[in-house]
């Protein structure tokens, strides 16, 4: 079995990749696929607090590449889901601690015994960057609906295209607010989409219901109610290759019916 | 004037037979074009097909014979008839000083009447490339006084001439405009430019598709974008001032042509998306040492 990895960045600190990650994983896993998550944030982790697995840490990723400990007894299970994994950062060191090398040999010895393995990125272009790209064969591209988001998205873009072994990327357009581009001011995931003329994975709605989850250390996905935690579920589903259309983040008026066909015809979220 | 000057020595050779063979290993041993060839004869006489040869010879390897230093009246007569400078190496009376005060170009003139000799063309170079340096610093100094960067705007409409589409017969003003062959090496790049990609080329550059905010390119002459150019575009980084920069859409945010740079006029961002049929083709030249957009239909 040869799972695949996928590399969630985005140039730009606080578009939400480790929010993005801690969810598609678990969407993932709840759907039966076997799920790694590796935090490669070095020095700076929060993938084990998002999931709220912080007190089970007992070895790091800096342990595993430093032999101290094998990498299966580094992974850490997730409380309620036994198809979900974390590989975590080490909070000690920095983002040095890791070649690339490294990396992409624990992403080859994890891709036999999983289905998807999620590597969450760290902002910027450095080292921790590389690092994280290393090992992947997918990408998805994080922005928000800002000019110095999307900015750093066709940055990262034009990174990604330069890498081997980077097959594919796709656009995430996160923190939606749809009463804004109602008004013309926030960008429309069209625009965004348009300008980074890349293909979109997905939109997910602002909710505030994920500050709340990041909190308590639970992944907004498990919340059923939520408009957010419903988008991530879709783009688990689309990584796996099912054709969803694109949710309705803006249920309430009707004017979004508008904009949900615009979308979909624009958006080919492929396979 | 960056180029080097090679010497070609033949004062061991005769008149009767020609060191074809010496002149081109020697020719061969010049690995940069373009290059100054100054020939040695002092007493020995060629005849014209002699220094017709030559003269075809390194032209063929793309230099250029400038001076022929001789002490025969014959062959300087024959120079002087085919264009080329000649000196007479006995002659010793230069003015170096004088004649670097006056024209580049003028130097050479003034040899063809007064003389040089080995380390007067070795002081020429050293002269010529200190002031080609402080030329290099002339114009560092004048881009960092030019804090104000200024504002690259619109050619006057008032330039546009009117013409009926019906009275134009563009097939017949085709064929007469005259064919200016541009022997520059040129790259077509058939990709979009990202933000933080940057383009150099000694050339011509024409990029199929956009150039994003936060990309470069850098070419030694046109820069021609067929979409979107959104990033900052300088043509002619050699000090071509003749460079153009066209594009389908023009938003640079800083346009620069040789020493002459200009930023988007403030408030004149245009939209997140550019549609086709918005698209307004411009060039942008060099007029009055400010950069100014000009439609293409224009000219």
């Amino acid at each position: 079995m040869t799972g695949s990895v996928i590399v969630i960045t985005s140039g730009k600190g606080g578009v939400g990749k480790t929010t993005t990650s801690a969810n598609i994983g678990t969407a993932l896993a709840k759907g039966g696929s076997k799920v790694v998550l590796i935090d490669t944030d070095i020095g700076l982790r929060n993938l084990d607090l998002l999931l709220g697995l912080e007190n089970r840490i007992v070895y790091t990723i800096v342990d595993v590449v430093e032999e101290r400990c094998k990498l299966k007894q580094a992974l850490v299970k997730d409380k309620k889901n036994p198809n979900l994994c974390l590989l975590a950062a080490a909070q000690t060191r920095d983002k040095s601690a890791v070649t690339e090398e490294q990396l992409k040999s624990i992403c080859e010895q994890l891709k036999e015994e999983y289905d998807y393995i999620i590597v969450d990125c760290p902002a910027g272009i450095e080292q921790g960057f590389q690092n994280a790209v290393a090992g992947a064969n997918e990408a998805i591209v994080v922005t928000t609906p800002e000019m110095s988001a999307v900015r750093d998205a066709d940055r990262i873009i034009g990174l990604l295209e330069a890498k081997e072994g980077v097959e594919k990327y796709r656009l995430l357009v996160n923190r939606v607010r749809p009463n804004l581009v109602k008004t013309n001011d926030m960008m429309s995931v069209d625009d965004v989409v348009e300008i980074l003329s890349a293909d979109l994975i997905g939109v997910i709605p602002e909710d505030m219901g994920i500050i709340t989850s990041t909190n308590r250390g639970e992944p907004i996905v498990n919340d059923e109610k939520s408009l957010a935690g419903q988008a991530y579920l879709n783009v688990a589903r689309r990584i796996k290759g099912e054709e969803v259309p694109l949710l309705d983040i803006d249920q309430p008026t009707t004017f979004l019916g508008k904009i949900k066909k615009l979308l979909s015809k624009k958006a080919k979220v492929q396979q | 004037m960056t180029q080097n000057i090679y010497e070609i020595d033949l004062t061991r050779g005769n008149s009767d037979e020609l060191p074809v063979e010496d002149i081109i290993r020697e020719l061969d041993q010049i690995r940069e074009k373009n290059s100054t060839i100054k020939l040695k004869l002092n007493s020995v006489e060629l005849n014209q097909s002699q220094l017709i040869f030559i003269k075809t010879l390194i032209e063929g390897y793309g230099h250029k014979l400038t001076f022929v230093q001789t002490t025969s009246e014959k062959v300087r007569e024959l120079c002087s008839e085919m264009q080329i400078n000649s000196t007479n190496a006995n002659f010793e009376t230069i003015n170096v000083k004088e004649a670097f005060n006056n024209e580049e170009n003028q130097i050479t003139e003034e040899n063809k009447e007064t003389t040089s000799n080995e380390n007067k063309i070795e002081e020429f170079e050293n002269k010529e490339n200190t002031e080609f340096e402080q030329e290099n610093n002339n114009i560092e100094d004048s881009n960092s006084t030019k804090q104000t960067i200024s504002v690259y705007r619109k050619a006057e409409e008032e330039e546009n001439t009117d013409i009926d589409d019906e009275d134009v017969d563009f097939y017949a003003t085709k064929t007469d405009l005259p064919v200016v062959a541009d022997t520059k090496n040129t790259i077509y790049i058939n990709q979009t430019l990202r933000n933080g990609q940057v383009l150099e080329y000694d050339g011509n550059v024409v990029i199929i598709g956009d150039c994003h905010p936060g990309s470069e390119i850098k070419a030694t002459g046109d820069i021609t974008v067929w979409g979107v150019l959104g990033s900052i575009a300088h043509a002619g980084i050699k000090g071509n001032k003749e460079a153009k920069i066209r594009a389908l859409k023009m938003n640079a945010v800083q346009l620069r042509i040789a020493d002459c740079y200009s930023r988007r006029p403030d408030g004149t961002n245009i939209p997140y998306i550019v549609k086709s049929s918005e698209f307004t083709p411009e060039e942008a030249r060099i007029a009055d040492d400010n950069i100014v957009l000009y439609k293409v239909t224009q000219n």
